[in-house]
């Protein structure tokens, strides 16, 4: 059974200006995941329609990468905790 | 090919595999027991990313903290696979079908890692029984998912 992790990591150290600036998790294009499956994921995961989810898929298929989500660094952690369940390759970054 | 994943009314997963197919499922996920024993195998590099581009400092701290969860998330995925693997029809809760559905995709990513497949022309260089392998794993993982997306709401 899946469980959600508990965000536990601390980020004290980053500066206020920074502090502002939005976080986003990065999915990224692999020869192996269908387009299907990725569809599927972004849909259980995030919950969006399935319109949403193709058109994500389909910007990470066509140009190597699309940020799905965007928020606090904590939830941006666990849904980068939760992409890489499903074996998409997904990292965090501030915009 | 027929399906071999369907819902039931009550929101199950009904499984019923051919015992050439489970066979073929058990082979190829069994390589993700050695996963652990190699870092630079293929396989654990591709489960195993960076989450922060340019920070191995803190994604160093990520797989630190997350990694264990991930890792428990996984054996209890595996158990389910296991179960499903060993029985000829299968009745299994949403959750336990996203269990299974995630096994068999990490089979396939390890699989296709280990052979080289970086790019979509590397499939190319699979023999004939790898590439029957990774198809069956492909439909698989979209024959089950196309079920689970139809359930959601």
């Amino acid at each position: 059974m899946m469980t959600l992790p508990t965000p536990v990591i601390e980020h004290g150290t980053e500066s206020a200006v920074e502090d502002q600036r939005p976080w986003q998790v990065i999915v990224w294009d692999d020869p192996v995941n269908t387009i299907n499956y990725v569809i599927y994921v972004f849909r259980e995961i995030f919950g969006y329609s399935k319109r949403k989810a193709t058109k994500l898929t389909m910007q990470v298929h066509n140009e190597g990468r699309a940020a799905v989500n965007d928020g606090p660094r904590e939830k941006m952690e666990v849904d980068c905790y939760q992409l890489h369940s499903f074996g998409l390759w997904a990292t965090i970054e501030q915009q | 090919m027929e399906t071999r994943f369907s819902s039931t009314r009550d929101r199950k997963i009904s499984i019923a595999l051919l015992p050439g197919e489970r066979a073929l499922l058990a082979r190829v996920v069994s390589g993700l027991d050695t996963l652990e024993a190699d870092k630079a195998d293929p396989g654990y590099v591709r489960l195993h990313p960076p989450v922060y581009l340019g920070d191995d400092a803190a994604s160093g701290e990520w797989w630190r903290l997350m990694g264990d969860q991930l890792e428990q998330a996984k054996n209890d995925d595996r158990a389910v696979f296991d179960r499903v693997v060993a029985e000829s029809e299968s009745l299994l809760t949403l959750e336990e079908a996203r269990s299974f559905l995630r096994v068999v995709n990490q089979g396939r990513l390890v699989f296709a890692a280990r052979h080289g497949i970086e790019v979509a022309e590397d499939m190319e260089k699979l023999d004939e029984d790898e590439d029957v392998a990774l198809w069956f794993f492909s439909y698989v993982v979209e024959d089950l998912s196309s079920v689970l997306s139809r359930l959601l709401r």
